[in-house]
């Protein structure tokens, strides 16, 4: 991949080390020592490879009749399924309760982890008054509270929220805690020493510094949040991808199942790359907004 | 000349986590004249950043007290700016409002900041960079906007704590050269921390020489070198005397820390 122009000295620093790299062909078995650069183009027939490689051995299975289409659809069957549960809206119903319940459980949680992680991080009145309370409830699986959460509230979708709010809450309140508590001491202080009080420090300095692993971090537990979706979904639904997942394996639709893993599949990969472009735009400033 | 800043006998004690007693400096006395430039130089380790951050108010000594321009130091203000040897500009801010940020918190008007931060983004070869987040910048062009963001404050001291150390050698002198012009034409006082013989004595009127843990003022050297130096002074055999000097003291001590911290084995 093309190196990022970040700064003279980085790339200076790189070609100074390997000077002939770009010229070398990857045939030299430069690819077998870590960590070296190989070309853009390798790289991409090799990516190119073994997903080929996966539909070939697909193909080959399914289509050769060597394994039951009970269990392993064709590639074909599973388009079409996909195409008939588009094209008769069937599966709308079901993508929007998903997106739904994933975005409103994660914005809560969000709205809540992201302000007591910073304190948590900065302050350590609150870092004893929380983190052992989060500490222990973190690693409580959320799942093990599903029956709980049902008893509590139902099996509608705020049972579902539920779910993801208290999945993502601790865990992101933890990791964020770490971003503002790894914000370097001396981006502090020299504030101070430019004639900041404390209430300049925190909102000039600990959170804009704070704000690109703030970021990072969202978009982890994003991932997460789809995960506790689908299980909260198969214990109990009524509306869902994971709802339809499970309806369609009693009605042993096993393309149905491949056609919903491939929604969610899809879904998650959007909201990561949301994420990413937000970061892009929002923090053009950090490093991690290099588009790569 | 005037006492712009005294530092009347800091003491400085930690306790460590295991709960062992610490003493980083001892009796430290020391004085900068106004529009002097001060240098203090001794072996890592031997508290002369902590001294720095003492000055700056980021850190209270155990005893003795630190005056400037007669009155006791209490809490960090903008009258001492600083710059760390890491780099602490913010990367969220352009290279025009990271220099203006002590200059927003005075509410200083926009068109004053205008001015100012073209003045000094000028005097630290610059000009033209204004709208650049840090991370675009090299390592000695970050430090240089480091120099402007606390000169820009007007302080009436700038504490500089080893900023060089993170430079490559060519850069490093570079940096000199300019720290060095900046201060003959602006004739601001100076308290500047190194372990870097050469950089004390060239940028210094004085160098303090700092004893290893717990950190004592050693020695004190007058450097009678009239400015504006150049460079080529670090050849003259005035300053290769001096040098002779100080790089003796400093063994003595680099010696005895080394000592100390592999107690009975070495």
């Amino acid at each position: 991949m093309k190196p990022f122009p970040e700064s003279a000295e980085s790339r200076s620093l790189s070609s100074a080390h390997h000077p002939e790299n770009t010229q070398r062909r990857w045939t030299d078995k430069d690819f077998l020592k870590p960590k070296e650069p190989i070309r853009h183009r390798v790289y991409l027939s090799l990516t190119a490879i073994s997903v080929s490689a996966i539909f070939l051995l697909w193909m080959i299975l399914t289509y050769g009749g060597l394994v039951d289409p009970m269990f392993l659809p064709s590639p074909t069957a599973i388009l079409k399924t996909g195409y008939h549960l588009f094209a008769t809206g069937e599966i709308y119903p079901n993508i929007w309760t998903s997106l739904y319940v994933v975005v409103v459980g994660f914005i809560l949680a969000a709205i809540i982890a992201v302000p007591a992680g910073i304190l948590m991080g900065s302050f350590k009145f609150v870092e004893a008054l929380i983190e052992p309370i989060i500490n222990f409830v973190r690693y409580l699986p959320v799942s093990a509270m599903i029956p709980l959460l049902i008893l509590w509230i139902g099996i509608g979708d705020v049972e579902k929220i539920a779910v993801i709010f208290l999945g993502t809450l601790f865990q992101l309140t933890f990791l964020i805690a770490d971003v503002s508590a790894n914000v370097p001491k001396e981006l502090l202080q020299v504030a101070y020493t430019l004639g900041a009080r404390k209430r300049d420090v925190t909102l000039r300095v600990l959170i804009p510094a704070s704000l690109p692993g703030i970021m990072d971090n969202l978009r982890i537990t994003m991932g997460w949040a789809w995960t506790y979706l689908i299980v909260a979904e198969l214990v109990s639904a009524e509306r869902g991808l994971g709802y339809m997942i499970l309806q369609a394996m009693r009605g042993m639709q096993t393309d149905v199942i491949f056609v919903g893993l491939f929604v969610i599949g899809l879904l998650g990969l959007i909201t990561d790359q949301t994420f990413k472009y937000l970061t892009i735009w929002l923090l053009p400033w950090s490093e991690k907004a290099s588009v790569s | 000349m005037k006492k712009k800043l005294i530092i009347e006998e800091v003491t400085k004690r930690f306790v460590t986590p295991k709960r062992e007693e610490i003493v980083a400096l001892e009796n430290v006395s020391a004085y900068v004249e106004t529009s002097e430039f001060v240098t203090i130089v001794g072996t890592s380790g031997c508290g002369k950043s902590t001294l720095l951050k003492i000055v700056a108010g980021l850190e209270r000594p155990s005893s003795g007290k630190v005056l400037l321009d007669g009155r006791e130091i209490r809490e960090p203000g903008a009258d001492r700016g600083m710059v760390f040897q890491s780099y602490t500009l913010y990367p969220w801010l352009t290279v025009k409002d990271n220099i203006a940020f002590g200059l927003r918190l005075k509410k200083t008007s926009k068109k004053e900041i205008d001015e100012i931060v073209t003045y000094y983004l000028e005097k630290v070869g610059l000009a033209g960079f204004d709208a650049y987040y840090p991370k675009a910048l090299s390592g000695g062009m970050k430090q240089r906007v480091a120099i402007a963001r606390a000169m820009a404050n007007n302080p009436e001291i700038l504490l500089l704590d080893e900023p060089f150390g993170a430079l490559d050698a060519q850069t490093r002198v570079i940096m000199q050269e300019l720290l060095l012009q900046l201060m003959e034409e602006t004739k601001m006082t100076v308290l500047f921390v190194t372990h870097d013989i050469d950089e004390a004595i060239y940028l210094g009127d004085t160098v303090y020489i700092m004893t290893a843990r717990p950190g004592r003022i050693k020695e004190e050297v007058k450097v009678d070198v009239p400015h504006p130096r150049s460079p080529d002074i670090k050849m003259s055999p005035m300053f290769l005397e001096l040098k002779k000097k100080v790089v003796k003291s400093i063994r003595e001590e680099t010696i005895k820390a080394v000592a100390q911290t592999f107690g009975g084995l070495a």
